[in-house]
Order: C-alpha cells, then structure tokens, then sequence
C-alpha cells in the first residue's frame, strides 16, 4: 500500500517543532542564559506555531525559485542596457542612500535573526529565525550584486563599505542595529520584526519598488519585490511573538509596550529619509509619503493591528499623533537640510524642479503653500550661501540632524529636548528619542555620534573628512551639475 | 454589507505582478465579500474586510495549473492581519478581535 503523504501541518510537526529536544549536559538555564533577562515570562513554549509552516525542504524550493526568477532579470538588465532605460539618472540618487544604508542593515539584520535563533527558547520562533537570518544574507547578496551593475555606470557606488561604516549619515542605521543587537533577545526580535517588518519596511521595499518600477529601474524593481517577499515570513515571526508575550502572561504587558513605544518609534525616526525619496528624488513620482505612511502606517498598524491588540491592554505607541502630524512635514525638512550639505554627501542633492514643485504642491496642499514652497523660494535668493557652515549636531538617539520641528509648529521652530546624566548634556531631536535615553541612559550614552568624533580627532584631520568617508570628488556636490547628470543626458542621446 | 468602521477593518495582501498573482486575485474576488482591489507599478494590493480567504482549489481552477498553498510566498510581496490558518487547502487571512 502507497504511504499517504503528510500534510503541511503534520511535515512542520514532525520537520521542525518536534526536532527540538531537552538538554542533558547542561541545564536548560545555562543553554538559554538571557531568557530571563528582560522579565518577560513564557509558560509553554511549545504553544507557538510559524504558521507559514517552513520546514528546510519548502524553503529551499521557493527560495530557489525566487533566485531563479530574480538573476534572470539581473542578467536581462546587463544584456539590455537597463542602465539607460531610467526615467532620470536622478532617481541612482535613491539608489546611493540605499546601498550605503540598507546593505549594512541587512547584514546586521542577519546578525540579529542569529542572535535571536540562538537565545530564544521556542523551537518554532528558533528555526523561523534561522531561516530569516540566511534571508538576510540572501537580500545583502543580491543588493551588492545589483549596485555592482550600477557602478560601472554611474558615481556614488564604489566604496558602500565606507561609507557604511563611517559616514556621518548612515550612522542613524548603523545605531538602530547597534542598539537592538545589544538589547535582549525578545526586544532585538520586536526591534526588528515589529518596527522594520511588520511597520516599515514596506515603505522601503513596496512603495519604493513600485516607484522604481514606475521609473523603470527594473534592477531595484526586482531586487525590493524579493527582499520583501520574504519579509512577509518575517512579518509572521513578528506578529506571532508579540501576541504570544502578550498572551502567556499579563505581566509581560507593560515590558511589551516598552519595546513597542520604543521601536516604532526609532523606527519611524530612521525611515525619514524614505520620505525624501518618494517626494524629492524619484523624477517620476508614485505615491508620496503622507500617502504611503496613511496607507502603510495608518490603517495597516495604527488602526489595524493595534486595534486587535488593545484587548489585551496594548494601546498605540507614544507619539504616534506626532507621526501623524509631521507626515505632512518631514521630507520637506530632509530634503531642505540635505540640499545644504552637498559637500559631505556620497549623493548628489537637488533643489525640486518646477516639475517636481507642481507634484508638492498637489500632494501637500496646505503645507507647500504655507510653508515648504516658501523656504525653498528663500534659497534662490542670489546672496543666500548654500553650503552649511560647519557640521550638524545631531540628536544623541536617532543620531539625525537636530533638524525636526516642535510638533505643531511646522517650519518655524526646530525641536530641541536635553538630559543630564553624570553631568554630562545630551541633546534630541525630540520627546521621542529623549524618552529612550532617559529609560537608558548608561546604553544610550555610549553611542558613536559622528560630529563628535570628528571634532575629537578619530576621523583623521577635518580636510581629509571626504578621504576617511570613502568618498572621490565626484561623488558630491548638485545633481544638475554631476558628471552622473550629464553622461546620463549623453547616454541617452546616443540611445535615441 | 459590511461597512469599514472603528471595529471592521481591511485586511489584505500585497501581490508581485505575475500570473499566479492574477489567478489568486480571482479566487479571492469569488470566494470573498468585499474585495477591494488597488493596483500599483509592480504591484496589486488586495483587500477584503475582517477576513479573506484563499482556496487551492480556485486557484488552480483560474491558474489551469496545480498550485500549492506555499506557493503563495513567490507572490506575496506584504500582507496585514493575522496568518490564522494556512494548511494544504487553505489560507486565512484576519483580524481576531473584531
């Protein structure tokens, strides 16, 4: 008689769950030393359940499927000349932040998933993490593969690494991962699969892949569909944990709404400069971010998800209201402050076209008018000096610029909020971040905030900054007068 | 007709462009009420409120393919709301607390 073949249930059972075992050598307390550590208690572990169901032979099939279909298309864009098929070279400028940023993250993503598969003791939480840390490694692959297409072409991509590790910019990410990389294995796992997965990762890999597809760069259109393909399983792992802390025991509730105040809201922070890419940088634009954040943010999170969770006496995380408000601000502010850095970015900034302008002026009716349209007209002013004197403070948690404004008072008054700790002052950008340092501050103090180190001398003498960055002279300065703008418009003659 | 309110609420899938993505919109606009469906570049964003369903079986009958309910991670690309069941048959999308 023919064995009846197993379910995908029974397959997961037997494949993953019921692999795990007790230990004899040592004891389980020794196996998993931080179990403890952040007070969150789990009374059956076995209670939970990935309901994706993975087990090794499905992952390896849709994985290799989803390789399959991707380097086809990567292949596809070198023999076509995809590199010129671009709405405007302007739109790499996107492409430069991400590579510096995201590429790093999804290394220390992968780190972080290790960190997880190793510390937390739930068989299914385990080997759904492993999966999703060999992900991480998957998306940091293809990304330096795709941006190795790039470079042949176009400035702004030969050195990543550097600029990863030591630009002041990427710093914002470098610390997000730091700070959840050295936090307890529950809270590294809602760091990351709440606040990037379930929240915000799909401004970065949705709407800005179908803003890539939108401008035709079809490399970044199939890298962002893939990387988030399997954020979807991500998603699960993060959704699943956060309901099985709030379920198993009440106390573990405020620990819970701890790790959420704080991770959406160092999420949220991070993603800004999203917020310049959907508005400023894509030539041809998609959604915006009020948009994306009212549709991604709003009612997928805020008024979805949390809705489910109040039961157990979650409410939304602090400050949302604030998001909310400055959706309609703070890419204006991004872009604003980063025009007046072009010589200390890998990334050429731009003053909006008059294109772009009438797509502002749509999208953000009452504070382009009001507000955006009007600081932008001040810089046309022939006397007014562009290049901002000297380096930005930037706040001591989410490490942007201090350039955010009061809530409620757009353009007019930027947010300063300070703490004493030992006798030293800390500065932040905002209610927010000065909430994280104030609940840690003997963690939070120690982070590496750029401006200071370059002030301290760590960074090598300030002339050779642009050296010590990684950076060669072409890399910045205006988009409208880069050798990128103009080999593009080349290019592009000799194309047609 | 359900109404979206304070407690009905979407939830919903992102799908890549491809063809399995067109036959599992099918299925769903034929074995769901209230199908919301918004396309974008690359993408489709289906909705339906409080729980959507996926079936196998209507998505091999509008695929003309077989079609296993794991397949649906080649094209997902995000979704909202709780995984409540995902089995050889089917697939549940919702939200618990209504």
């Amino acid at each position: 008689m023919a064995k009846k073949k197993r379910g995908l249930k029974e397959e997961y059972n037997l494949l993953t769950r019921d692999l795990d075992w007790d230990p004899t050598f040592v004891t389980r307390e020794e196996m998993y030393p931080y179990t403890d550590f952040e007070g969150i208690k789990i009374h059956n572990w076995n209670n939970l359940e990935d309901p994706f169901r993975v087990t090794v032979e499905s992952y390896v099939r849709i994985q290799g499927e989803k390789e399959r279909k991707f380097h086809a298309i990567r292949e596809n864009i070198d023999l076509l000349q995809g590199q010129l098929d671009m709405t405007d070279a302007r739109w790499l400028e996107a492409m430069k932040i991400f590579s510096s940023v995201a590429l790093n993250g999804e290394y220390n993503a992968h780190r972080l998933f290790q960190f997880i598969a190793r510390h937390v003791p739930s068989p299914a939480i385990r080997f759904a993490a492993i999966t999703q840390s060999v992900d991480e490694l998957r998306h940091v692959q293809n990304e330096v593969l795709l941006f190795n297409n790039y470079n042949k072409y176009y400035q702004g991509f030969h050195d990543w690494k550097n600029y990863a590790h030591r630009h002041w910019l990427t710093s914002v990410v470098k610390s997000f991962f730091e700070d959840a990389q050295s936090a307890g294995p529950f809270e590294a796992l809602v760091a990351i699969a709440f606040g990037f997965e379930v929240a915000f990762t799909n401004l970065l890999f949705v709407t800005m892949g179908a803003t890539a597809v939108a401008n035709r760069d079809q490399s970044y259109g199939a890298v962002s569909f893939t990387t988030q393909s399997d954020e979807s399983r991500h998603m699960t792992l993060g959704m699943m944990a956060l309901r099985a802390m709030i379920e198993e025991d009440p106390d573990n509730i405020p620990i819970v709404q701890k790790f959420l105040d704080k991770w959406f809201w160092k999420a949220y922070r991070a993603f800004t400069v999203v917020g310049y890419i959907l508005d400023y940088i894509a030539p041809k634009k998609v959604m915006s971010w009020k948009e994306a954040y009212e549709m991604y943010i709003e009612d997928q999170v805020l008024n979805g998800l949390f809705k489910d969770l109040e039961v157990y006496g979650i409410r939304k995380p602090k400050y949302w209201e604030q998001t909310v408000q400055e959706k309609e601000h703070n890419s204006h502010i991004a872009a604003l402050v980063l025009y007046r850095l072009p010589h200390v970015l890998y990334f050429h900034p731009f003053a909006p076209t008059e294109e772009d302008k009438k797509w502002l002026a749509e999208k953000y009716p009452e504070s382009w008018e009001n507000i955006w349209s009007k600081k932008w007209e001040a810089f046309e002013d022939p006397n007014f000096d562009r290049l901002y004197p000297g380096l930005p403070m930037v706040c001591q948690t989410c490490q942007y610029p201090m350039f955010f404004d009061e809530p409620g008072q757009p353009g007019f008054n930027t947010a300063f909020r300070t703490s004493e700790h030992e006798g030293e002052v800390y500065h932040f950008c905002s209610d927010g971040c000065k909430d994280i340092f104030d609940d840690e501050p003997d963690k939070i103090k120690q982070a590496w905030l750029p401006p200071h180190e370059i002030f301290k001398g760590t960074c090598g003498p300030a002339e050779d900054l642009a050296n010590y960055w990684g950076m060669e002279p072409e890399d910045g300065g205006d988009y409208y007068e880069s050798v990128d703008h103009q080999n593009f418009e080349k290019w592009k003659k000799v194309r047609a | 007709m359900t109404q979206v309110n304070e407690r009905n609420r979407y939830v919903g899938l992102d799908l890549t462009n491809c063809p399995e993505s067109e036959a599992i919109l099918e299925a769903i606009e034929q074995d769901n009420e209230n199908v919301k469906i918004t396309r974008f570049p690359g993408y489709v964003k289906v909705e339906a409120i409080n729980r959507l369903v996926i079936n196998k079986e209507s998505v091999e009958e509008f695929l003309g393919d077989d079609w296993e309910t794991e397949d649906l991670q080649l094209a997902v690309t995000s979704y909202y709301g709780f995984m409540a069941d995902w089995d050889d048959e089917h697939i549940v999308l919702q939200w618990d607390n209504v």
